[in-house]
């Protein structure tokens, strides 16, 4: 039905516009081990990222995932190749950009709203201008009421929901998330990935989303970046073919259980996984 | 609740009840340990002099205090901010503390004479160590993740700092100040061991020699109040300037209901 329109939709992307473009980029750190070689955290790298799209990155620890988004923020300078946001060079911290990590990062001295407030007195905005933004962002995550109340006294889940909000109070067009969900429990994760949609706003930002986990990165991407380690790369991306926004149900389909053995594959053709 | 607080008060009266009746008891000489009481009357015969003699230890307390807060607090932040600093000063930082202070007070009595001076100075010297450990301890105690999540945000180095690692390291520097405060005590009764002719300390040595232990002890009285009170202010001044020790005590409260 409207599926199969959907299907149709997600897969005419080969020529959309592309925000970020890694062109030749790689990563090598050098061994703090004294006599032992450098270490290439990412293998020469040439993707591109579509404006508007949810991509997520999967692959297990130590193949680049979050090298590749330190290097989109611009917290890392590339050892070889130039990372573009937006046609632009990006040769310090890439700002207009909202990041989300594995930890909440909330400062615990402040409130909730002033946690979400620090994200326009950083950037020299008025806070007061954004305290609407913010009060609404927190109702569209389900924490309407909570404004006052301390990082200590929430759940980790709904600390996680406040980093999102700071992510997003400048309404960045890119959303940068780094597992933010792998910290919590497996039932806090299937929630927060089900109102994941209606967090981001999906299909106007453009969202690089970190993960190790198969699952997630099948249910919440638009394509999947599949990487391998040792060293860092990119072994294949995935379109995922599935309707927005979406529903657990969607693990249940033939399709969902097809892409997450494709990706499963890639890891057992790499050696990421064997069976014993 | 109230009774809690009561608890540290009863404490103390039944320890003054427990010495004097075992002064009273095993008649012990009022030059070895005099009683509570003795001491008490003590200082209410010379109160004028305890009065007036309190207050020159209490301005060379403070003097030395506010310098070794201020010096102790910028240095820490200094060195923070550069490896160059932290390199050259530090050792030279650690090296100095090797020095018992306690014996440059003479040479400092030479150098500044036995005024308010060499007395601040001794103060301040013993006092400005430990604040300025806490303050580089606190400043680098910061979450690395913080920190990257500061510079994603576009923020240069002094905003980190003022939103970021200044309010993290605040209770420690309130911890050093702590430190400092009472350490700021015994630098001045030091300094007017060695030299003066006001103030607790002096008056301290000067009954000591004249046998007079129940004025010792008075004096050993005042300056334990001195300390104790001081302490608490830097504590109160904590409660209120530290963000975050506010709204903890309020959670501490829910849970004790």
């Amino acid at each position: 039905m409207s599926f199969k329109n959907e299907l149709s939709e997600s897969s005419l992307n080969s020529n959309f516009e592309a925000l970020v473009e890694l062109k030749g980029v790689s990563k090598v750190f050098d061994s703090r081990r004294k006599g032992a070689d450098t270490v290439i955290a990412l293998r020469e790298t040439t993707q591109n990222i579509r404006r508007g799209e949810i991509i997520t990155i999967v692959g297990p620890s130590g193949c680049g995932k979050s090298t590749m988004l330190s290097l989109i923020a611009g917290l890392e300078t590339p050892t070889s190749g130039e990372v573009f946001v937006n046609s632009k060079l990006i040769i310090g911290p890439y700002t207009n950009s909202g990041i989300v990590f594995q930890k909440d990062l909330l400062l615990h001295w402040r409130n909730v709203l002033d946690n979400i407030l620090l994200q326009a007195e950083v950037r020299n905005l008025d806070p007061e201008k954004f305290k609407l933004r913010a009060l609404d962002l927190l109702n569209l995550v389900g924490l309407k009421g909570f404004e006052n109340f301390y990082p200590h006294e929430l759940s980790g889940g709904m600390r996680q929901r406040v980093s999102i909000c700071r992510a997003l109070l400048h309404d960045p067009e890119l959303l940068l998330m780094d597992e933010p969900f792998a910290a919590l429990d497996a039932i806090t994760r299937d929630q927060l990935a089900l109102d994941f949609d209606k967090f981001v706003q999906s299909g106007d930002r453009t969202v690089v989303f970190i993960t190790h986990n198969m699952d997630e990165a099948v249910f919440l991407g638009d394509r999947v970046m599949v990487m391998t380690p040792r060293p860092g790369q990119i072994a294949e991306v995935i379109d995922i073919n599935l309707p927005r926004p979406r529903n657990l149900s969607i693990k249940d389909t033939i399709e969902f259980i097809k892409y997450t053995a494709q990706v499963r594959n890639i890891f057992m053709k790499h050696g990421v996984l064997k069976n014993s | 609740m109230n009774i809690k607080k009561l608890i540290p008060l009863i404490t103390i009266f039944l320890v003054l009840i427990l010495w004097e009746c075992s002064v009273r008891l095993f008649k012990i000489p009022t030059l070895v340990l005099p009683s509570p009481l003795l001491i008490f009357n003590s200082l209410i015969q010379k109160e004028d002099l305890f009065v007036s003699f309190s207050i020159p230890t209490l301005v060379e307390i403070f003097y030395g205090f506010s310098l070794a807060a201020f010096c102790g607090i910028v240095l820490g932040i200094s060195v923070s901010f550069s490896s160059f600093a932290k390199a050259s000063i530090f050792p030279l930082l650690i090296s100095s503390q090797m020095v018992p202070k306690v014996a440059i007070a003479p040479v400092l009595t030479i150098w500044f004479g036995s005024g308010l001076m060499a007395k601040t100075l001794i103060a301040f010297l013993i006092a400005f160590f430990p604040i300025t450990i806490s303050t580089m301890v606190g400043l680098d105690a910061v979450d690395p993740e913080m920190v990257k999540m500061f510079k994603a945000m576009g923020a240069g180095p002094y905003t980190t700092f003022m939103k970021l690692r200044l309010p993290t390291a605040l209770p420690n520097i309130f911890a050093g100040l702590k430190i400092g405060m009472s350490l700021a005590v015994v630098g001045a009764v030091v300094a007017e061991f060695v030299a003066a002719d006001k103030g607790l300390g002096y008056y301290l040595l000067y009954a000591n020699g004249q046998l007079d232990s129940p004025g010792v002890f008075a004096s050993l009285f005042l300056l334990t109040v001195i300390g104790v009170t001081l302490y608490y202010a830097v504590e109160i001044a904590e409660y209120y300037l530290v963000p975050g020790v506010l709204h903890k005590e309020r959670k501490m409260d829910n849970f004790s209901m």
